[in-house]
Parts: C-alpha cells; structure tokens; sequence
C-alpha cells in the first residue's frame, strides 16, 4: 500500500519528506511516520508545525493530540496513542514499536486490513471518530461503504446517545489525554448536530486525504487486534474492542466489550449507532425521538400512581389517561362540594394550608370518606364510559364498596346526576346527619 | 355571570406578587400557595356573587364556576411557561367572552362528537391524551408526554388544595 511504503520510507527519510507530507495532502502519514521512528526530537517540531496547521483544518482533537502526543517520551507509543489506539500504556509500546513496524509492509495484513476498514461504516462517522480521533477514517467508512456491513435493524433497545453531556465519558475508553482530544472533537464541530450535521463537515475537510490516512487506520487496526496475548493489547483490545464496536472486523471480541466501548461514547449530542444497528439518518432520529419518548414515559411513570410494574408503552398510555381524567373527576366533585359548603367570611389562608400539611391526616381519620368522596365521582359521572375503571380505585382508596353500594341505589331517586353526587359526598360526612337514601341533600353543616 | 373570570389575569398578577412569602410545604411551595390564593378569592367572587342558594340549578352552575375557577386559577398559578397553562388560559379567556347561546351549541356539537367515539372501537389512545390535556391537538407526541407530566403534577396539587379547603369547611 502506498501508507506502508511511505511509511517505510519514512523510517529511513524523516526530515526531507515530512515537509513533503503536507503538500502532498498525507496530513496523517507524517505525524505517524514520525512518531514511529526513533527520531528525535527536532524531527517532532516539524511534524508539530504540520500537525498544528492540519488540526487547524481538521477538528481540534487531532491537534490536541498531536500536540499531547509530542510531548511523551517515546514517539512510538505516542504515535500510536495519537493514531489509533489510546492506549493506557503507551510507554509499553515502545517495545512494542519495532514489531508492529515490522508489520507495517506486510502486504498481507493490508490487504486484510482493507476489506475490513469499510466496516466502520455500520458505526457513524462520529462513532469511528471517537473510536480513533480521526474523522477522516470515520468519513472515508460513511462515504465509501455505507452499505456494506451487515446491519441489523434494531439493537438492544435504543440505547441512544442521550443529550446529557458527559465529558468525561471517554476517560474509560481511551484511559489517556486522548478521550479529551476525542471530546473536543466531536463535539467541537457540531455540538448540537446530529450524525447528518457532522458528515459533511467532516467530508469537507478529509477528502483530499482520504487515500492516504486509509491505509494507516487499517494497519493500525490490524495490529491492535491482530496479537491479543499480551496485557497492554488486552487494554488495547478493549478499548479497542469499543472502538471496533460498530466493525464486524473484531466480531467476537466486540461483542464481547462492546459493552464497555458503547456506553461511555455516548457523551455527544449527535447520536451514534450502535453495532448492528442501521445507519440510515432517518432510523437514528427514530431512535432518538424513540428515546425521548421512553424517557418521559419513565417519568410519567413515577407520577402516575400503582405504574411500577408496567413496562408496555400501550398500558402507560392507558394508566396516565385513565389517572387524568380521574383527577379531572375528582376536581369537579370537589368543586360541586365546594359550591354546596357554606362559605365561612374569613378565609384564613394560613389555616388552610397548615391543614394542607395535616392533609394526610385527615385524609386517613376520614378514611373510607375520603375514598368515597373520590371514588363518587366516577360512578356518577356523565362520562360516556360507565364503568369504574380498576386504576380509579387503585389510586383512590379501595375497600369503600359496601358503602358504595348502597350509594348506588340512591341515586335511582335523584333525576339530576349533580344531586347523586352531592349526597354521595355528604353520607360520610360526620358532620352532617344524613339520610339514608333519599335524604335532603341540603346543607346541614 | 361569567364577568369573574375575565378578571381573574388581573387579580392573579397581584395575588401572585403578594403570596411570595409562603410556607414551603410541598416540592411547590410558590405554585400551590398562589393557587391557594387565587382560588379562595375566587371563590369568595362566587360566593359573593350568588346567593348561597340550594336549588339545584344555583348549585350545578356555582359548580360549575368553581370548577372553572379552580382551573384558571391553576393555569394562573403555573404561567404562561407551559403550553398547556396557556391553552387553559385562552380557553377560560373565551369562555368567558362566548356567549350563552354558543357555548350551547358547542357543547352540543361536542356532545355529538363523543356520542360518536363511544362507537368507535379503536379510539386512539394518543388523540385521547391529546384531547384531556388542554392545548394538546397541537403539539407533537414527544411534548404531549411532557406536558402530560406537568399536568398530573398541576393536578394533583389542585386536588390536594380543594380537597383540604373542602374538609376546612367540612369541619
């Protein structure tokens, strides 16, 4: 590949071609090349000075790391923190380093590496970018095959990216400065976009290096997962294993950790899919609106009286129906009660909200007429449906039925559906002494 | 008749502004004591308003000035932050501006209309979230749950206040 041939070429000639890098739009190549030499540090600054322009163009991330990375004692390790992995260890990689140069030409791995690269495009583009701090990867995934991972419709449920920013959500995917460079990145560019809104930004600016940063990602990656024996590739592979996550390339192992590597991304605004899931713009702002709407029935949830249980978004629907119009029930009783009680002139607001306080205890001295008072309502109402829905006496308080029985027939009397109330809501009341069925339903308080 | 409750804004305003020294007594200290508020002038308005009479249909149409007041009263007390408080608002601003006679035929057409979904089987259950909460026609599924939630909280508080001034004047 034209990546391993310069950076072969890179190992021998630093100083001459990096200048070139830049002009030739291999943005990437040079910051790797030069990390993965022994150089010194002078063969750094140019980079740097290449770097600094590049992140400028680019997002903000990669400069972060490059100008992070460049500080490290090892180039290897920094290099390879910078490109790929994010790894925790990096000083390890330095032993590390020559063996995975070594590998670098090795025709063989990249060719392997190629068919799997076009994998990241089941992820999103800002899925890829935060898996490698590199957009151009993540764009060339999006724009060169969308289509071709296979990928399932529908994941573990919507486990979308909510809105709560979590910034420091990377830290345990990529255990170094790299998850900060991540955070900028991503969410630099487009902190209110969604996956749509980023791709083309992000397509603008990589295009001319597309070719060139390909290559590199697929050796990258090719070695992250190619030996897993050793402890620091273990760390490697998990966090790698996440950012392979959306890749069919890592397959079990993603399966595996995809866990891990799924949920701390989920720290940006725009939504990412998940592995298996489609990618398609229109299903991600399903699944974000899906989300939302999860979210707020959860919270009606915990309003809504006797819902813990229930895990149907239909029976929700019908419980928080049922609980609005009950309370509606309730709120004309109580103002039919009101418009029958004798007004007392001074109000004494006070007294009235310090009762308020003591209402829990009234309610419970009164008990079964509390129940009563509330549940009358809903036998008496006009409302087209007659019966008395279970919810209704699950909020209101149950074991009231004998009375309310001979409630019932009272009414039968009264041709007027208000008066039925009236007298339903005073039988309990100690207060006043009423009548059995056809009582006067005047005031006798 | 209805000529209370087109000064209801008004007088809100000023018992809004004076109920900010209240008792916290609940997650919603200021919401449920300016309700309080606003509901017991209300409901002094009635009182003083009609005679405290017991025909049935003084009673049913003071009930229903309660009712109405009760519900102005919350929207008030909650704000034009919501969309559902501003669609009670407007809806209690009309009422009051509509005459007798069309409200009537309001009623009857709306009437009419339930008479209908009683046969409909497969009543929506999502038009029939949107048709309890006021101003839900128009918002779209995700807002609905939300001002549903508002709502219920609104509600219950609602219920708490009048049930506790209906007990106060019980005893």
């Amino acid at each position: 590949m034209g990546a391993g041939d310069n950076g072969n070429l890179g190992f021998q000639q630093r100083g001459g071609s990096l200048l070139n890098y830049p002009s030739s739009g291999m943005m990437y190549m040079p910051e790797k090349v030069v990390g993965m030499t022994m150089s010194t540090m002078p063969m750094c600054k140019p980079s740097n000075l290449v770097d600094s322009s590049f992140g400028s163009a680019w997002d903000p991330f990669v400069s972060q790391a490059q100008n992070v990375e460049f500080q490290a004692s090892s180039m290897a390790s920094r290099q390879i923190v910078t490109s790929h992995y994010g790894v925790g260890s990096l000083e390890n990689q330095e032993i590390s380093t020559d063996p995975r140069l070594v590998q670098f030409p090795s025709d063989a791995n990249l060719v392997n590496l190629v068919p799997k690269l076009p994998c990241f495009g089941s992820g999103s583009f800002s899925d890829v970018v935060s898996s490698f701090g590199l957009p151009p990867c993540g764009q060339i995934v999006n724009s060169e095959c969308p289509s071709d991972c296979p990928s399932s419709n529908k994941e573990n449920g919507t486990e979308i990216t909510s809105t709560s920013p979590r910034d420091g959500v990377h830290a345990t995917v990529f255990q170094e400065d790299h998850h900060h460079i991540l955070d900028e990145g991503t969410g630099g560019p487009s902190p209110n976009g969604k996956k749509r809104k980023r791709v083309p930004e992000s397509h603008s600016q990589l295009d001319p290096r597309q070719s060139e940063i390909e290559p590199q990602r697929e050796v990258s990656q090719e070695i992250l997962v190619g030996p897993k024996e050793q402890d620091d590739k273990k760390q490697k592979k998990e966090q790698n294993a996440g950012t392979n996550s959306r890749c069919k390339l890592t397959g079990k192992q993603a399966k595996d950790q995809s866990q891990n590597g799924e949920g701390p991304k989920e720290d940006y605004i725009h939504v990412r899919a998940r592995r298996g899931q489609a990618t398609n713009s229109h299903s991600l702002a399903e699944r974000v609106r899906r989300e939302k709407i999860s979210e707020r029935m959860r919270y009606l949830q915990d309003l809504v009286p006797g819902c813990n249980k229930i895990t149907g978004k239909a029976v929700m629907l019908d419980e928080i129906i049922n609980y609005v119009q009950s309370l509606q029930r309730q709120v004309e009783f109580l103002s039919m009660k009101l418009a029958t009680v004798n007004p007392e002139i001074n109000i004494d607001i006070e007294q009235i909200l310090s009762k308020d306080v003591s209402k829990t205890e009234i309610l419970h001295s009164r008990g079964g007429s509390s129940g009563i008072l509330g549940f009358a309502p809903a036998m008496s109402s006009s409302l087209p449906q007659q019966h008395i829905t279970q919810p209704d006496g699950a909020f209101l308080i149950q074991g009231s039925n004998p009375q309310l029985t001979t409630m019932s027939q009272a009414p039968s009397a009264w041709e007027d559906e208000l008066q039925n109330v009236m007298q339903l809501g005073f039988v309990p009341n100690p207060t006043v002494d009423n009548l059995g069925q056809n009582g006067c339903m005047k005031v006798e308080l | 008749m209805v000529v209370c409750l087109s000064i209801y804004p008004k007088k809100s305003l000023q018992l809004y502004l004076a109920s900010m020294n209240s008792k916290s007594l609940s997650s919603n200290p200021c919401r449920k004591t300016s309700f309080t508020r606003r509901f017991l002038r209300a409901l002094a308005e009635i009182r003083r308003e009609e005679p405290n009479s017991s025909s049935h249909v003084d009673i049913s149409r003071r009930c229903q000035r309660i009712k109405v007041a009760a519900y102005a009263s919350m929207a008030s007390a909650v704000g034009s932050k919501r969309a559902w408080s501003r669609a009670m608002i407007c809806k209690v601003r009309n009422r009051a501006i509509c005459r007798a006679s069309m409200r009537q035929k309001i009623k009857i057409s709306k009437w009419k209309k339930a008479v209908a979904n009683k046969h409909r089987r497969d009543v929506n259950q999502e038009d029939e979230l949107r048709r309890l909460v006021p101003g839900g026609k128009s918002m779209d599924f995700c807002k609905l749950l939300e001002e549903t939630a508002h709502y219920i909280k609104s509600l219950t508080t609602q219920v708490q206040v009048m049930r506790s001034i209906a007990d106060y004047y019980s005893t």
